[in-house]
């Protein structure tokens, strides 16, 4: 019996000359790009933390609210409620120093205390949006509506993908977040530029990628063979539309991408210390672990950008309004090894040069605690949150911007918004984000659009 | 420059103190202290506190607010010394600081409009830019040449090149394509047997009119429709929320495609059927009045994020006017006034105070002073739904499922329904909760979450409810007091309503020019008007003054909009919807752009065809299936497929009409023509959509506990977030940009993947070899020749039976291959394609 590999070999031989690729309306493609300039980083692992992680509780101490714990905030703090509670909450954990940058990290994240030297902070993020739906909009479209493209459609847009036989840009839903598809989503970009979603599933990491039961290898290498067989009559009778020999290429691509795709999710090849590495049988952490390893080996196979999103972690949502002293820590535990791991692997395979890894949530939560209680929570904070980013082109180690002293607002000179970092992340790729765009209604759309963005070059190696 | 990108900037400036809102914040203050004295009817010292309006106007000792000087301003003055609220409780300290910063930091509207501004606009608004091609209204042209009036136009312009028409495609290919362009199904083989052989020269014009008299028809024409209304069965919100009873408006756009509603007729009813039939609200409607109601779904369509978030909802009820305003005048019109929401448009002579004028049209529908609430678990009833009852009923049943217990027992449900999943959650991630204590909490933080969600993905087949019940105790304790509790007062009535439009008042809260498109500054209040450039400068559009008409229940403002848009000489409706008609027929529009007519749009390839044809579909009545029945009657559409190597060479793109290119079907027509060729399609017409479910792989699909999934694709459920995984495949849209008026015809991998292994293909596959087989008494080959003729509307060649032959000997059992053969026929480009 032929193995896979001989199979498609066969099946792929008879497509002639063309080349194989993927053709969207309009003959968009995914071919690789050239970037408008040269390029630190080549792909990208987007982390993506939905519901409002509380980074004052994770990386940003901040010992005055000691001082104030309890007792009312000494300024005005404004969250979704009108009459929302004035009661600072010091942060429940303690925090050390760690690495050679004597970063603060919390007890929540013991793993990640290995890697803060390999990161750099934003810690004056603002948005302007603060419920979960138009803030994660704007996380990842730029504009706090639906409809938009999110950024990996405009990477693989701009650059295409490295290998065909893998889509450019694949979301992983470690678990879904609040706008669910819409988070990876091409709007109205053409539909090859969009977010596969894959699992880390090694039986069905793709829809439609496992054979259906009952069907053997023997007979799907058949049905190839015999669709490629009735296609003939179009190839003779219209051999000067490019479509449909681009149609017939696409069942060979198909067939790679069934190969290749159950290859990428399948973990076999992975030694038991990677697997501990990324705390892949933690049953709390195994989930989110296994979707980072998986967007590991991805950008490994070349693909451009690879979107982990999660919402929850430990029987909890990362949306702590109430109970944050039993949530968090569940919700750190479950990140933790798999954002950690992922950075000493991507090192250790010489990847991290020229791999780009983005963290960050849609907003943070604020120092106050937001209702009176036995469980208090923190609610929505738009107004000052951190996130970090790690490898290629990032300055190891070091911090920008600052929170007021609460940690509640970005202080003024130093804030940073969500199209601040997609042009930054664009900028590491070698685009130029002011022209990467697309005609939409007549306009040449792009995804910072009219927001006032800059570069943080500050973090930029 | 685009939407809310711009209010994003001045947001962002304010962020670390953003500034109080008046809807959300002030207002709340002011109806609770002040207007119990200060009203539109009890206007004491001559001031109304109970509008923004009538907070700017001021009173008797005038203006009661300075914008950014609390102590100038009467109204902080009167509150910070305690003397208002007169006889009262005093605002508390949080109250007052509110009412300080808005006066100190709110943005107010500039109430004066300079001179310079007119002189502005007159620049903008010039002789030349009214003289743009398709501003000035359509002249009909004598066709230049004999034969069919519309080849003329199109051989003219071949033989410029020394080019003609292609001959007539072959009658199969012939009625496939006619069959797949007005039904979207395949001809029957004894269709395409009896077309084959009919002598009769008007044959051709006989299958015309037959199926367009078929009621597929409307339900492929009026997909074509849906999707410029951007329709779906879901709102758009956080969690994608159902839309319940929209598939009314889908239904009502069949029916009107079928009965070819005069397209003047079809539009003005859908922007303002409530306004034309002077709907009361809050009353049962008549027959009459339910049509033209049901029209308005249009309205409805739009994408809507107003979500059961308590406040912080401003922004997003402009985002739903925004977008109705956008997508209903880029449909009509073929513009794109988008830009002109924040500034002048940059490119086409639109003003920035156009927009907000076309905007006001649709203020009473969306007013975001009295916004109306998009689903049940927010706001009050009955919200968006027109309640089809009669009044004594329709009271009844407000009462019941709006009062107290009503609202608790929704809660109940929630609450109960979100432990299921937060339960199963937890058991999926491995966490121990067998500890009552675990579980507490887990129930604690749920009733503590101001914007509890359900996750509607939850896969409730992992841990199922009965499992969770049997393993903590607790669920079926709050399962049976919900129950107990609530047993005597549940709803006895079974509502009936359908979603409308329909105006909140007929004094809507005032449009202001929003200064850059930000909500927080707005300008000059503008009044409902058309457009400028299209207006006549002389003697300009005036909308009606709806106090003049006692007997409206509207404003009379969309109607005025609709009956200016279907105006028999206006520049653009009619020519954008010939261009989309021809678009729907040849894959392309004779202005490439459809969206677009302006100027960064392509002009039309066939000017004095466009215009011709716009001219005299007026002319007929607005007639689309007159218009479409004479465009199928040309040899323009007439002609083969085949590509002309010299002429594909010199306009590949097929500008000049030198061929009716091939054009891969629509995603629903695929499904669609898979499920009719195996025999199992159901021809069942209308009502609620068959629902859809996550399948073990995670992409979403037809669920055959929620409807019979051999239903059209039409009816299927289309969810903004949940979209079937087959269909999304093949390009149809999710309409996440609330609409898209041109398919995608993408040629991706993920195609060729589902033709191989979705479950779709391997379920009409199936039935069909079963079907061919039992036609065929069990004979391979005859099975064989049967399905050519049912899939391919041909005989099979010689070639084809030796591979179907060779197919079906590779597998041990025939029918197993036979199976195999039909599945790569059905995958096979003579399948997917209309030649």
């Amino acid at each position: 019996m032929m193995t896979r590999r001989e199979m498609l070999a066969t099946v792929a031989g008879g497509y002639g000359a063309l080349a194989a690729e993927t053709l969207s309306a309009n003959g968009y493609n995914l071919r690789a790009k050239q970037p408008h300039f040269p390029a630190k980083a080549k792909r990208v692992i987007f982390l993506y933390v939905g519901g409002g992680a509380s980074t004052i509780d994770m990386y940003d101490p901040k010992p005055v609210l000691t001082k104030y714990d309890g007792k009312p905030a000494p300024f005005q703090i404004k969250g979704r409620a009108l009459n929302g509670s004035q009661q600072v909450m010091a942060s429940p954990w303690s925090f050390g120093r760690y690495g050679e940058s004597g970063r603060p990290v919390s007890s929540l994240l013991p793993k990640f205390t290995q890697v803060v030297d390999k990161v750099a902070f934003v810690r004056s993020m603002a948005t302007d949006r603060i419920d979960h739906s138009t803030a994660q909009f704007t996380f990842v479209t730029g504009r706090g509506f639906s409809g938009f493209p999110a950024i990996g459609s405009w990477v693989a847009y701009a650059l295409g993908s490295e290998n065909q036989n893998l889509p450019a840009y694949v979301a992983i839903e470690s678990t879904r977040c609040t706008i669910g598809t819409r988070a990876y989503s091409p709007a109205w970009l053409p539909p090859v530029f969009g977010g596969t979603v894959m699992e880390p599933k090694p039986e069905a990491p793709v829809y439609d990628i496992q054979r259906p039961e009952g069907i053997s290898e023997a007979q799907q290498r058949q049905l190839l063979d015999t669709v490629k067989q009735l296609n003939q009559k179009q190839l003779r009778e219209y051999p000067h539309d490019p479509e449909f020999e681009a149609r017939i290429a696409n069942y060979e691509l198909a067939a790679r991408m069934q190969l290749e795709a159950l290859q990428v999710a399948d973990f076999k090849q992975e030694s038991p210390e990677t697997l501990a590495l990324y705390g892949c049988h933690d049953k709390v952490a195994g989930q989110f672990g296994k979707s980072c390893l998986l967007a590991r080996r991805l950008v490994e196979s070349g693909v451009r950008f690879v979107q982990v999103i999660t919402s929850s972690g430990g029987g909890n949502g990362w949306d702590t309004h109430s109970n944050i002293k039993g949530a968090l820590p569940g919700l750190c535990h479950s990140i933790d090894a798999g954002m950690t791991g992922l950075l000493i692997d991507l090192e250790r395979r010489g990847l991290l040069d020229d791999t780009l890894v983005v963290w960050s949530s849609e907003f943070g939560r604020l120092p106050t605690i937001e209702s009176n209680g036995p469980r208090p929570g923190r609610d929505h904070n738009p107004y000052g949150f951190s996130m970090w980013m790690a490898g290629a082109g990032v300055k190891a180690g070091v911090d920008y911007g600052d929170t007021d002293e609460l940690g509640y607002a970005a202080l003024p000179e130093f804030k940073v918004g969500h199209s601040d970092i997609h042009a930054t992340v664009q900028h590491l790729l070698g685009i130029d984000y002011q022209r990467n765009t697309y005609p939409f209604e007549g306009r040449q759309e792009s995804l910072v659009g009219v927001n006032p963005a800059r570069v943080v070059k500050e973090v930029l190696s | 420059m685009y939407r809310l990108a711009l209010f994003a900037c001045s947001a962002l400036v304010l962020l670390a103190q953003r500034q109080p809102l008046f809807r959300d914040e002030v207002q709340p203050i002011l109806a609770a202290k002040c207007v119990a004295c200060h009203s539109e009817t009890q206007k004491m010292a001559q001031l109304d506190l109970s509008s923004f309006a009538g907070l700017m106007a001021g009173g008797a000792n005038g203006a009661v607010l300075v914008p950014g000087k609390p102590e100038m301003s009467l109204l902080w003055k009167m509150v910070e010394s305690g003397k208002m609220p007169m006889g009262a409780k005093p605002l508390s300290d949080a109250e007052k600081k509110i009412l300080r910063d808005y006066i100190e930091q709110g943005r107010f509207p500039k109430l004066d409009v300079s001179a310079q501004e007119a002189a502005r606009e007159a620049k903008i608004i010039t002789p030349e830019a009214r003289q743009w091609w398709s501003f000035v209204p359509p002249v009909k042209s004598t066709p230049p040449g004999d034969g069919h009036w519309i080849d003329a136009f199109v051989k003219a312009k071949l033989a410029a090149r020394g080019w003609s028409l292609q001959a007539e495609a072959p009658r199969a290919t012939l009625l496939r394509r006619l069959s797949f362009a007005l039904t979207g199904l395949a001809p029957g083989p004894q269709e395409v047997e009896s077309f084959a052989t009919d002598q009769d020269p008007e044959a051709y014009t006989k299958r015309v009119d037959a199926l367009m008299a078929s009621r597929h028809f409307g339900e492929h024409w009026g997909r074509h429709w849906l999707d410029l209304a951007g329709y779906s069965d879901t709102t758009g919100d956080a969690g994608d929320s159902e839309r319940e009873a929209m598939y009314k408006y889908r239904d009502w756009v069949v029916g009107a495609m079928n009965r070819n509603m005069p397209y003047d007729a079809f539009v003005r009813l859908q922007l303002a059927g409530d306004q034309f039939v002077n709907y009361k609200p809050g009353t049962k409607p008549n027959e009459q009045e339910r049509e033209a109601l049901l029209a308005t779904g249009y309205i409805r369509s739009t994408t809507d994020i107003t979500d059961n978030q308590s406040i912080y909802q401003v922004d997003k009820y402009f985002d739903a006017i925004f977008r109705v305003t956008d997508t209903t005048m880029k449909n009509l019109m073929g513009l794109s006034i988008g830009c002109a929401r924040c500034h002048d448009h940059k490119f086409d002579p639109i003003l920035q105070k156009d927009y907000y004028r076309l905007m006001a049209s649709f203020q009473a529908v969306y007013d975001p002073e009295a916004w109306l609430a998009g689903n049940l678990a927010y706001g009050p009833w009955p919200s968006r739904m027109v309640l089809d009852m009669e009044s004594d009923v329709a009271a009844k049943w407000k009462e019941e499922v709006s009062n107290k217990d009503a609202v608790a027992l929704r809660r109940a449900r929630l609450l109960l329904e979100a432990t299921y999943q937060r339960y199963r959650t937890a058991l999926q991630l491995g966490k121990n909760i067998d500890d009552p204590a675990a579980r507490e909490t887990i129930r604690k933080e749920i009733e503590a979450d101001p914007d509890l969600q359900l996750d509607q993905d939850d896969d409730g087949s992992v841990f199922p409810n009965s499992e969770l019940e049997a393993r903590f105790p607790e669920l079926v304790t709050i399962k049976n007091e919900i129950n107990d509790k609530y047993r005597k007062k549940k709803t006895t009535i079974k509502p009936e309503y359908l979603r409308a439009a329909w105006d909140v008042s007929k004094t809507p809260s005032p449009t202001y020019l929003l200064m850059r498109g930000d909500y927080l500054s707005p300008g000059p209040e503008v009044k409902p008007g058309v457009l400028a450039v299209l207006d006549s400068p002389t003697s300009p559009t005036i909308f009606p003054d709806s106090k003049a008409h006692p007997e409206w229940n509207h404003t009379g403002r969309r109607m005025a909009l609709s009956k200016w848009l279907t105006r028999a000489d206006h520049p653009l409706t009619a020519r954008v919807w010939v261009n989309r008609v021809w678009q729907y027929l040849f894959g392309e529009g004779l202005v490439r752009s459809v969206d677009d007519f302006g100027r960064e749009g392509t002009k039309p390839t066939h000017p004095e065809l466009l215009d011709t044809l716009a001219v005299s579909f007026v002319e007929h009545g607005w007639d689309t299936k007159w218009l479409i029945r004479e465009i199928l009657l040309s040899q323009t559409w007439r002609q083969d497929s085949a590509a002309d190597p010299e002429k594909m060479k010199a306009d590949p793109e097929n500008h000049l009409l030198w061929r009716k290119p091939p054009l891969r079907l629509e995603a629903e027509t695929i499904r669609d023509t898979m499920l009719q060729v195996s025999g199992l399609l159901q021809m069942e017409a209308g009502g609620p959509p068959v629902g859809v479910s996550k399948l073990p792989d995670g992409q979403f699909a037809e669920d055959p506990k929620k409807g019979n999934v051999n239903r059209r694709s039409l009816y299927l459920s289309y969810q903004r977030t949940r979209p079937v995984g087959f269909l999304k495949a093949f390009d149809c849209p999710e309409m996440t940009a609330d609409n898209q008026a041109q398919r995608f015809r993408s040629t991706l991998p993920v195609q060729a993947l589902a033709l191989l292994n979705n479950p779709l293909v391997m379920r009409t596959s199936n039935a069909f070899a079963q079907r061919v087989l039992e036609e065929a008494k069990g004979n391979t080959e005859a099975a064989v020749e049967r399905a050519f003729r049912l899939a391919y509307s041909r005989k099979p060649e010689q070639r084809e039976i030796a591979l179907a032959q060779q197919t079906i000997a590779t597998a041990k059992d025939p029918a197993a291959g036979l199976r195999l053969f039909l599945q790569a026929m059905l995958a096979a480009n003579e399948f997917l394609y209309a030649y």
